[in-house]
């Protein structure tokens, strides 16, 4: 079987996939790639399904080997020198990119620069063990393999790609959309039952000023510096929430709920960041600022279908 | 007819919230959509009256979905396929396991004996779960022993450890960050993803606390 193994992980690196759907009921948050359009479209261009599983590399890339020829892709953030090493030669890696790598030689990932995450994709997908419907970890609970943040000397089975995938290139005009896409730094918000209870200051706070991502964010939130929000007094008792709440505590400083952030929130929660813009939220950095934007529905829904012409322009979907 | 109003919640769920006195209907609401499984369905869960129904989009038209869960929330009760269980769980409440046991008797003016007593005297309800996976939120304490959580989270929380905080006690399932006085530690599993489903409780269940010697729950965490 082939092997993908950790020479030197990264600050903060995970195997993410899809996500396991189903089991909010037991407090299992849903997980999975935070930026799920780049693993969709890395997955995309190597012509294999989807949600296959990839290495999230947060901030900082790393080293790593394989033991088969295979192939590799590189979605998300930008990253400084991208290289495969061989014996005798050195070749860039270009995100968005296939890319042969063979035994022997190493893959080197610098810091990325552009944006916060990038998928490294492999030729056939990352093959460890199911866990409740999924590959991802939660390193909170330890859910996945190895249900942490990967450590140098780890070793991750791959699954043997399908023979007649054929890879696909990204023509310049769709990387251009999918980039704009990922750079948004104005999020699109939707009220939530909450909204009732804050003053109309909360509201000039959130869509008046700039706010900035905190060094203390990680997948389980993303908190915000910045103007202060007055919240509302705590509601009652704790209720389900999603990936993509807003959630004020009495502090005021906002933390959006990330994918493993808790299934329920304490505290009052005025707006939701829409579907669309979760991927943009997740690739912006530390001390990067971030606007909000009141949305409608509809014009939410719009902007779901707008990301889906983007990933269908990447090439047709590979059944899973 | 339970009263209840249906909001967005997002744009891949809505949120139903029932009035105080349709108590287990959100619950209940939750599981008929799991147990039915309609395409569309990417999750259902509840607290004690919010319930969130997510969907995908892409399978079902949001006025679609918001007349499917109009009409199963106005239908009267289902008969849950999951009964609410009662649980009894072996605790030990002794101070080599339960950092705040000792220094919280003494800011309530107990003995850590008045305080296992209230503790374990109590019939408790699952109310929610959340903050990790596994963890339940439970209703029930003792009002003398209600106490606010600590300002700062402690760094590390023993998987195991038996919390109290505000109105509500609750067990640790994995080593954590976490700001709840902790005064037992328990070698029961609270979560496990072979099960089905993978948390011991479930919104609705009872569970009361048994206080066990140190010796017992030494010879049950070996036997783990």
């Amino acid at each position: 079987m082939s092997i993908l193994r950790v020479i030197d992980p990264g600050l903060s690196t995970t195997v993410q996939d899809g996500g396991r759907n189903g089991h909010m009921t037991s407090g299992v948050p849903v997980g999975g790639a935070a930026d799920v359009l780049s693993l969709r479209i890395g997955n995309r261009l190597l012509a294999q399904p989807d949600e296959c599983a990839a290495l999230e590399i947060t901030l900082v890339g790393g080293i790593y080997e394989t033991t088969q020829p295979t192939t590799i892709c590189l979605a998300g953030a930008t990253a400084t020198d991208v290289t495969i090493e061989g014996t005798s030669t050195s070749r860039a890696v270009p995100v968005w990119t296939p890319t042969p790598f063979a035994p022997g030689e190493r893959l080197g990932i610098g810091p990325l620069v552009d944006g916060a995450r990038v998928y490294l994709c492999i030729a056939g997908g990352i093959a460890t063990p199911l866990v409740l419907d999924s590959r991802s970890t939660h390193a909170g609970s330890q859910l996945g393999v190895p249900g942490r943040t990967l450590q140098a000397g780890d070793e991750l089975a791959l699954s043997t790609p399908a023979t007649d995938a054929h890879c696909h290139r990204l023509s310049a005009q769709t990387a251009a959309g999918i980039e704009s896409h990922l750079a948004r730094r104005t999020l699109r918000v939707l009220p939530l039952a909450h909204h009732e209870h804050f003053s109309a200051i909360a509201d000039d706070q959130l869509f008046l000023r700039t706010f900035t991502i905190s060094d203390l964010s990680d997948r389980t939130g993303t908190r915000l510096d910045g103007p202060k929000v007055p919240s509302p007094p705590k509601l009652e008792v704790s209720e389900p929430a999603l990936p993509g709440v807003i959630q004020i505590p009495p502090a005021g400083r906002p933390i959006i709920l990330g994918p493993d952030g808790p299934t329920t929130g304490g505290y009052p929660m005025p707006y939701a960041v829409i579907t669309a813009d979760l991927p943009a939220l997740a690739q912006r950095r530390p001390r990067d600022p971030i606007r909000f934007e009141r949305t409608t529905p509809e014009r939410a829904r719009e902007e779901a279908l707008r990301v889906q012409t983007l990933l269908d322009a990447v090439a047709s979907p590979e059944p899973s | 007819m339970p009263r209840f109003r249906i909001t967005h919640h997002g744009d891949r769920a809505v949120r139903i919230e029932f009035d105080a006195a349709a108590i287990g209907r959100a619950p209940s609401l939750a599981e008929s959509l799991r147990t039915n499984a309609p395409p569309w369905l990417v999750d259902a869960v509840a607290t004690a009256r919010v319930a969130l129904v997510v969907f995908d989009p892409a399978k079902v038209s949001v006025a679609n979905i918001w007349s499917t869960i109009e009409t199963l929330a106005s239908e009267g009760p289902r008969r849950s396929a999951r009964v609410a269980q009662t649980h009894t769980i072996p605790a030990c409440y002794h101070s080599s396991l339960a950092p705040d046991l000792e220094p919280l008797a003494a800011d309530l003016g107990m003995t850590t004996g008045e305080l296992i007593a209230l503790h374990t005297s109590a019939e408790y309800t699952v109310e929610s779960l959340g903050f990790q996976p596994g963890f339940a939120y439970l209703a029930g304490l003792p009002a003398q022993l209600c106490v606010p959580r600590f300002p700062e989270p402690r760094p590390r929380v023993a998987a195991g450890s038996v919390g109290i905080a505000g109105e509500r006690t609750g067990v640790y399932p994995h080593q954590s960050p976490g700001g709840w006085r902790l005064i037992a530690r328990t070698a029961v599993e609270f979560f496990s993803p072979a099960n089905t489903p993978p948390a011991l409780l479930g919104v609705g269940d009872t569970v009361r606390f048994e206080s066990v010697s140190l010796h017992h729950f030494s010879r049950i965490g070996a036997a783990r």
